[in-house]
């Protein structure tokens, strides 16, 4: 049943990672460190990885992961260059025990191709033939530290309709927040029921967007993957506690793979309660570092029992 | 190079703190205790030891730490029992070749005890409240209750402190005057330049760790 989870991955020439292993990944997987360290890198490198099961998933994500970054720089331009975006990952080696791929650019007697190797299978695009649709993996998700924009939570609201599971939905969110009574999208905008009175999402805060965002692509990635950036962002740290219950037990009942990212010792303390409070031993904590005198990065990954022992026992213990 | 020195204890840690500002050009980074001051579960520390090691394998990684020491008591197991514990659970966690040095040294006095059996053979301070314990003790030895040395000790330390070197202005303000911190590092109560071996040996130990 977790057969599709990533238990390993071995990333090569891709962002601040030059040959970075990393194994021991289980249901839910919750990733610290300082800045610039490599967590949201690593968690594109898996995006990568599990995209790449065509070519149109495979360019989908290697250029969708870039566009997440260059986010605000691209809102004067109403169209993006795909080939712009996915030609600073060239070089780039992923592979983990679920696929193996790699993505260079080979530029000989002034014939520019693109070479995709995925599944083992190998394609190669002329730069000036490459034209063709691109697509995302309905069952691969990736929230960035802003959340979802109203046309993905619209689509992933589609799954929690597909499924009848807008009342489960709702009592997630009036859980969370007991002012949302209903969630629904209405003229193509989602929107909360607020005091008797729709509210567009847009009108909420930024925790609303990022919750919404999380609990309806839980619904849409069935037996898939969730990765979530900055999971805390906007999260008031007192309902942080009912966040992380909503992934747990969502991820076991759809059985998906969940990895995180937090730079808060709320969330790490959140999440190390509630794996306590459920016994789950599918969920790790792990410290992303780097090694002082190589520079290389490292992952160390942390159970229950040695989460806790850290949070209350280093002082100073901030997931770094 | 980088050294760091694991202590068992917050009391440790002040014991040595105290020891090394009395020491010339020793520089040692003190990491948080193993055991929190109120943990009851980690009573000689030993069973955190691991946990301990594991936080460490990274932070070794990432503060290019090149030895480590471990300071912890004797108890009544004994110096060389402790050591091959300690050992058993470096190995565990580091495996047999680590990349980094391993010094281990046990508190004791005479080959048993903890810190406060060494506290209480230094203390340089006139003690009769904490002397009186002593009649204490045999009173309740006669109602069949036991109390273990290490209890005992723990106690007449925290007597000794509190009301035998605990000026009557100071008892108002107790918890800042006559804490442990303050006793075992500000206070000239127990005499840490005394020539005795178990002493001695320690600063020879704090010396070895800060010249690597």
């Amino acid at each position: 049943m977790t057969e599709h989870f990533i238990q390993d991955i071995h990333i090569k020439d891709f962002k601040c990672f030059t040959d970075f292993k990393a194994k021991g990944f289980a249901r839910i997987n919750l990733i610290g460190g300082k800045n610039n360290v490599g967590k949201t890198a690593f968690m594109e490198a898996c995006y990568v990885n599990l995209n790449a099961q065509d070519i149109k998933g495979f360019v989908r994500a290697l250029s969708s992961m870039k566009v997440k970054r260059e986010k605000l720089n691209l809102l004067t331009e109403l169209k993006y260059n795909t080939q712009k975006f996915i030609e600073p990952s060239d070089k780039l080696s992923v592979q983990s025990n679920i696929n193996a791929s790699s993505y260079n650019i080979e530029d000989k007697e002034g014939i520019k191709k693109y070479i995709f190797q995925f599944n083992k299978e190998s394609i190669e695009v002329n730069v000036n033939d490459f034209s063709f649709e691109i697509d995302s993996v309905p069952y691969i998700q990736f929230i960035d530290n802003f959340g979802y924009a109203n046309n993905q939570i619209i689509k992933n609201y589609s799954a929690v309709q597909k499924k009848d599971k807008e009342d489960s939905l709702n009592t997630i969110l009036n859980e969370f927040d007991s002012s949302i009574a209903v969630f629904k999208v209405i003229d193509e905008k989602p929107q909360c029921k607020i005091n008797g009175k729709y509210l567009e999402l847009t009108e909420l805060g930024d925790g609303v967007r990022h919750l919404v965002s999380i609990v309806t692509s839980l619904y849409a990635a069935e037996n898939g993957y969730l990765f979530i950036d900055e999971i805390d962002n906007g999260i008031h740290y007192s309902v942080l506690d009912e966040l992380w219950k909503i992934i747990f037990v969502l991820s076991k009942q759809l059985n998906i793979q969940v990895f995180a990212t937090t730079h808060s010792k709320e969330c790490i303390e959140s999440f190390n309660r509630v794996q306590l409070d459920l016994k789950d031993d599918q969920s790790f904590y792990f410290e992303m570092a780097k090694n002082i005198k190589t520079k290389e990065i490292f992952m160390r990954d942390l159970g229950n029992d040695q989460l806790a022992y850290e949070l209350t026992h280093q002082g100073k213990y901030r997931g770094e | 190079m980088s050294n760091l020195l694991i202590v068992e204890s917050e009391n440790d840690q002040y014991f040595v703190e105290a020891l090394v500002a009395r020491l010339n050009n020793v520089n040692i980074k003190i990491d948080s205790p193993v055991c929190l001051i109120n943990e009851y579960e980690c009573l000689g520390g030993i069973s955190k030891l691991e946990n301990k090691f594991q936080a460490l394998k990274s932070q070794v990684l990432k503060e290019g730490i090149d030895k480590i020491g471990v300071i912890f008591d004797a108890d009544e197991v004994g110096i060389d029992a402790r050591s091959r514990q300690i050992q058993e659970k470096i190995d565990l966690v580091f495996g047999e070749s680590p990349d980094i040095e391993f010094s281990i040294f046990i508190l004791n006095v005479a080959g048993k005890g903890e810190l406060e059996t060494l506290l209480k053979f230094i203390k340089s301070e006139a003690s009769p409240m904490a002397d009186c314990l002593e009649a204490w003790q045999d009173c309740f030895s006669s109602k069949d209750k036991a109390l273990k040395q290490k209890e005992f000790d723990k106690f007449w330390i925290q007597v000794y402190q509190r009301y035998d070197c605990c000026k009557n202005k100071e008892q108002k303000q107790a918890g800042r005057k006559c804490n442990n911190e303050v006793s075992l590092k500000d206070k000239s109560i127990y005499d840490y330049d005394r020539d005795i071996p178990e002493l001695n040996k320690l600063k020879e130990f704090l010396i070895a760790l800060s010249n690597h």
